[in-house]
Protein backbone atom coordinates (compact mmCIF):
# COMPACT_ATOMS: atom_id res chain seq x y z
CA UNK A 1 0.00 0.00 0.00
CA UNK A 2 1.37 3.44 -0.92
CA UNK A 3 1.40 6.40 1.46
CA UNK A 4 -0.31 9.67 0.61
CA UNK A 5 -0.57 12.86 2.58
CA UNK A 6 -3.83 14.82 2.51
CA UNK A 7 -5.05 17.82 4.52
CA UNK A 8 -7.88 16.93 6.91
CA UNK A 9 -10.38 19.39 8.44
CA UNK A 10 -9.73 19.98 12.17
CA UNK A 11 -13.09 18.56 13.31
CA UNK A 12 -12.45 15.36 11.39
CA UNK A 13 -8.87 15.15 12.61
CA UNK A 14 -10.07 14.85 16.23
CA UNK A 15 -12.06 11.76 15.31
CA UNK A 16 -9.66 10.30 12.76
CA UNK A 17 -6.37 10.61 14.62
CA UNK A 18 -7.08 8.28 17.58
CA UNK A 19 -8.64 5.69 15.27
CA UNK A 20 -5.60 5.74 12.95
CA UNK A 21 -3.24 5.43 15.91
CA UNK A 22 -5.05 2.31 17.07
CA UNK A 23 -5.61 0.82 13.59
CA UNK A 24 -3.81 2.38 10.55
CA UNK A 25 -5.70 0.10 8.12
CA UNK A 26 -8.89 1.88 9.10
CA UNK A 27 -7.73 5.04 7.33
CA UNK A 28 -7.65 3.30 3.96
CA UNK A 29 -11.02 1.71 4.68
CA UNK A 30 -12.57 5.09 5.57
CA UNK A 31 -11.04 6.74 2.52
CA UNK A 32 -12.38 4.03 0.24
CA UNK A 33 -15.84 4.20 1.82
CA UNK A 34 -15.91 7.98 1.46
CA UNK A 35 -14.88 7.80 -2.18
CA UNK A 36 -17.41 5.10 -3.01
CA UNK A 37 -20.19 7.08 -1.32
CA UNK A 38 -19.26 10.20 -3.29
CA UNK A 39 -19.10 8.22 -6.53
CA UNK A 40 -22.52 6.69 -5.88
CA UNK A 41 -24.04 10.08 -5.02
CA UNK A 42 -22.66 11.73 -8.17
CA UNK A 43 -23.59 8.73 -10.33
CA UNK A 44 -27.23 9.13 -9.30
CA UNK A 45 -27.12 12.87 -10.09
CA UNK A 46 -25.54 12.09 -13.47
CA UNK A 47 -28.13 9.47 -14.38
CA UNK A 48 -30.88 11.93 -13.40
CA UNK A 49 -29.29 14.55 -15.73
CA UNK A 50 -28.67 16.97 -12.87
CA UNK A 51 -24.97 16.99 -13.85
CA UNK A 52 -23.20 16.26 -17.13
CA UNK A 53 -20.39 13.79 -17.73
CA UNK A 54 -17.77 16.55 -17.63
CA UNK A 55 -19.16 17.92 -14.36
CA UNK A 56 -19.27 14.40 -12.90
CA UNK A 57 -15.55 13.96 -13.60
CA UNK A 58 -14.77 17.46 -12.33
CA UNK A 59 -16.64 16.98 -9.04
CA UNK A 60 -15.01 13.60 -8.50
CA UNK A 61 -11.60 15.09 -9.30
CA UNK A 62 -10.74 12.63 -12.06
CA UNK A 63 -10.15 12.80 -15.81
CA UNK A 64 -12.89 11.61 -18.22
CA UNK A 65 -10.76 8.50 -18.89
CA UNK A 66 -10.49 7.69 -15.19
CA UNK A 67 -14.22 8.22 -14.74
CA UNK A 68 -14.85 5.75 -17.53
CA UNK A 69 -12.50 3.22 -15.89
CA UNK A 70 -14.14 3.68 -12.47
CA UNK A 71 -17.64 3.13 -13.85
CA UNK A 72 -16.63 0.16 -15.95
CA UNK A 73 -14.80 -1.50 -13.04
CA UNK A 74 -18.02 -1.32 -11.01
CA UNK A 75 -20.22 -2.62 -13.82
CA UNK A 76 -22.06 0.70 -14.05
CA UNK A 77 -23.28 2.45 -17.21
CA UNK A 78 -20.58 4.58 -18.85
CA UNK A 79 -23.15 6.93 -20.36
CA UNK A 80 -26.14 8.96 -19.21
CA UNK A 81 -28.05 8.18 -22.40
CA UNK A 82 -31.41 6.55 -21.62
CA UNK A 83 -31.92 2.81 -21.94
CA UNK B 1 -18.72 20.95 -42.50
CA UNK B 2 -16.98 21.67 -39.22
CA UNK B 3 -17.42 19.69 -36.01
CA UNK B 4 -16.76 20.58 -32.38
CA UNK B 5 -16.03 17.69 -30.03
CA UNK B 6 -16.37 17.66 -26.27
CA UNK B 7 -14.51 15.02 -24.25
CA UNK B 8 -17.17 12.30 -24.50
CA UNK B 9 -16.77 11.34 -28.19
CA UNK B 10 -12.99 11.39 -27.78
CA UNK B 11 -13.22 8.98 -24.85
CA UNK B 12 -15.41 6.75 -27.01
CA UNK B 13 -13.27 6.94 -30.12
CA UNK B 14 -9.72 6.84 -28.74
CA UNK B 15 -10.35 3.70 -26.69
CA UNK B 16 -11.41 1.49 -29.56
CA UNK B 17 -9.67 0.44 -32.74
CA UNK B 18 -10.65 -0.82 -36.17
CA UNK B 19 -8.02 -2.65 -38.24
CA UNK B 20 -5.21 -1.51 -35.98
CA UNK B 21 -6.12 2.16 -36.09
CA UNK B 22 -8.01 4.09 -33.42
CA UNK B 23 -11.63 4.90 -34.26
CA UNK B 24 -10.83 8.58 -33.66
CA UNK B 25 -8.03 8.52 -36.19
CA UNK B 26 -10.29 6.91 -38.81
CA UNK B 27 -13.22 9.30 -38.37
CA UNK B 28 -11.09 12.44 -38.17
CA UNK B 29 -9.03 11.71 -41.28
CA UNK B 30 -11.34 13.46 -43.72
CA UNK B 31 -13.20 16.02 -41.64
CA UNK B 32 -12.40 19.23 -39.78
CA UNK B 33 -12.95 18.88 -36.03
CA UNK B 34 -12.06 21.33 -33.28
CA UNK B 35 -11.79 21.07 -29.54
CA UNK B 36 -11.72 24.02 -27.13
CA UNK B 37 -8.82 24.40 -24.66
CA UNK B 38 -10.80 22.97 -21.72
CA UNK B 39 -11.43 19.72 -23.62
CA UNK B 40 -7.70 19.54 -24.36
CA UNK B 41 -7.01 19.93 -20.64
CA UNK B 42 -9.54 17.24 -19.68
CA UNK B 43 -8.50 14.72 -22.30
CA UNK B 44 -4.81 15.30 -23.02
CA UNK B 45 -3.30 17.14 -20.04
CA UNK B 46 -5.23 15.21 -17.37
CA UNK B 47 -5.01 12.01 -19.36
CA UNK B 48 -1.26 11.82 -18.81
CA UNK B 49 0.52 8.87 -20.35
CA UNK B 50 -2.32 6.41 -20.72
CA UNK B 51 -2.51 5.07 -24.27
CA UNK B 52 -5.92 6.52 -25.16
CA UNK B 53 -4.96 9.98 -23.92
CA UNK B 54 -1.69 9.75 -25.86
CA UNK B 55 -3.70 8.90 -28.95
CA UNK B 56 -5.80 12.06 -28.43
CA UNK B 57 -2.57 14.06 -28.01
CA UNK B 58 -1.20 12.57 -31.23
CA UNK B 59 -4.34 13.57 -33.16
CA UNK B 60 -3.85 17.18 -32.04
CA UNK B 61 -0.12 17.10 -32.81
CA UNK B 62 -0.78 15.66 -36.28
CA UNK B 63 -3.45 18.28 -37.03
CA UNK B 64 -6.21 15.70 -37.30
CA UNK B 65 -7.93 17.41 -34.38
CA UNK B 66 -7.64 21.17 -34.16
CA UNK B 67 -7.24 23.07 -30.93
CA UNK B 68 -9.38 26.21 -30.90
CA UNK B 69 -7.92 29.53 -29.89
CA UNK B 70 -8.41 30.59 -26.26
CA UNK B 71 -9.93 33.88 -27.47
CA UNK B 72 -12.78 31.99 -29.15
CA UNK B 73 -14.06 30.79 -25.77
CA UNK B 74 -13.09 33.81 -23.69
CA UNK B 75 -16.61 34.84 -22.77
CA UNK B 76 -18.70 31.94 -21.56
CA UNK B 77 -22.34 31.93 -22.63
CA UNK B 78 -24.59 33.38 -19.92
CA UNK B 79 -27.22 30.70 -20.41
CA UNK B 80 -24.80 27.97 -19.35
CA UNK B 81 -24.90 29.15 -15.72
CA UNK B 82 -28.25 27.36 -15.30
CA UNK B 83 -26.76 23.93 -15.89
CA UNK B 84 -24.21 21.72 -14.17
CA UNK B 85 -21.92 21.19 -17.14
CA UNK B 86 -18.18 20.54 -17.06
CA UNK B 87 -15.61 23.08 -18.31
CA UNK B 88 -15.08 21.23 -21.61
CA UNK B 89 -18.79 21.05 -22.42
CA UNK B 90 -19.25 24.74 -21.59
CA UNK B 91 -16.36 25.81 -23.77
CA UNK B 92 -17.48 23.51 -26.60
CA UNK B 93 -20.91 25.20 -26.61
CA UNK B 94 -19.36 28.66 -26.36
CA UNK B 95 -17.10 27.82 -29.30
CA UNK B 96 -20.13 26.60 -31.26
CA UNK B 97 -21.68 30.07 -31.14
CA UNK B 98 -18.58 31.40 -32.98
CA UNK B 99 -18.86 28.74 -35.69
CA UNK B 100 -22.32 29.12 -37.22
CA UNK B 101 -22.10 26.06 -39.50
CA UNK B 102 -20.52 23.71 -36.97
CA UNK B 103 -22.08 20.64 -35.36
CA UNK B 104 -21.38 19.70 -31.75
CA UNK B 105 -20.56 16.04 -31.22
CA UNK B 106 -21.31 14.86 -27.69
CA UNK B 107 -22.39 11.64 -26.02
CA UNK B 108 -23.62 13.47 -22.95
CA UNK B 109 -27.40 13.56 -22.78
CA UNK B 110 -27.59 16.73 -20.68
CA UNK B 111 -25.19 18.56 -23.03
CA UNK B 112 -27.28 17.41 -25.98
CA UNK B 113 -30.44 18.85 -24.41
CA UNK B 114 -28.76 22.13 -23.45
CA UNK B 115 -27.29 22.49 -26.95
CA UNK B 116 -30.74 21.93 -28.41
CA UNK B 117 -32.21 24.59 -26.10
CA UNK B 118 -29.50 27.04 -27.19
CA UNK B 119 -30.36 26.42 -30.85
CA UNK B 120 -27.03 24.70 -31.53
CA UNK B 121 -26.73 21.75 -33.90
CA UNK B 122 -25.65 18.73 -31.90
CA UNK B 123 -25.47 15.00 -32.43
CA UNK B 124 -24.31 11.79 -30.76
CA UNK B 125 -21.04 10.22 -31.87
CA UNK B 126 -23.00 7.37 -33.50
CA UNK B 127 -24.97 9.86 -35.61
CA UNK B 128 -21.74 11.61 -36.51
CA UNK B 129 -20.42 8.28 -37.85
CA UNK B 130 -23.64 7.68 -39.81
CA UNK B 131 -23.36 11.23 -41.18
CA UNK B 132 -19.77 10.58 -42.29
CA UNK B 133 -20.95 7.51 -44.20
CA UNK B 134 -23.76 9.55 -45.71
CA UNK B 135 -21.40 12.27 -46.91
CA UNK B 136 -18.85 9.75 -48.17
CA UNK B 137 -16.05 10.78 -45.80
CA UNK B 138 -16.22 7.22 -44.42
CA UNK B 139 -16.95 4.08 -46.39
CA UNK B 140 -20.08 2.23 -45.38
CA UNK B 141 -18.03 -0.76 -44.28
CA UNK B 142 -15.74 1.41 -42.18
CA UNK B 143 -18.73 3.09 -40.55
CA UNK B 144 -20.27 -0.30 -39.73
CA UNK B 145 -17.02 -1.52 -38.19
CA UNK B 146 -16.70 1.67 -36.15
CA UNK B 147 -20.27 1.44 -34.82
CA UNK B 148 -19.63 -2.17 -33.83
CA UNK B 149 -16.30 -1.30 -32.21
CA UNK B 150 -17.77 1.38 -29.93
CA UNK B 151 -20.96 -0.60 -29.22
CA UNK B 152 -20.05 -1.54 -25.59
CA UNK B 153 -20.51 2.12 -24.61
CA UNK B 154 -24.10 2.54 -25.71
CA UNK B 155 -27.40 1.47 -24.16
CA UNK B 156 -29.69 -1.04 -25.82
CA UNK B 157 -31.17 0.17 -29.09
CA UNK B 158 -28.64 2.80 -30.14
CA UNK B 159 -26.23 0.48 -31.95
CA UNK B 160 -28.79 -1.68 -33.84
CA UNK B 161 -30.55 1.53 -34.90
CA UNK B 162 -27.28 3.03 -36.17
CA UNK B 163 -26.52 -0.15 -38.12
CA UNK B 164 -30.04 -0.03 -39.62
CA UNK B 165 -29.48 3.61 -40.65
CA UNK B 166 -26.23 2.58 -42.33
CA UNK B 167 -27.91 -0.33 -44.14
CA UNK B 168 -30.51 2.11 -45.48
CA UNK B 169 -27.74 4.06 -47.17
CA UNK B 170 -27.19 1.04 -49.42
CA UNK B 171 -30.67 1.27 -50.93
Amino acid sequence: MSMVSIPVPVDLEHVLKPVLERDPEKGAEWLRAGFEARLAELYQQWQALRISTGRFAELLGVSPWELDDLLRARGLKVTNLPG
Amino acid sequence: MMFVFDASPLVASCQYSVAGQSVASRVLAEIHAQIPPAVYTEVVTRGGTRHDALEAARLVRDDQLHLADVASVAEELDDLQYYQLGPGEKEAMTLMTRLPDAVLVTDDFLALIVAHRLGLRAQLFLDFVVGCAQSGTLSLMDAQHIVQAVSPRYPHGFVPHSLALLRRLLS
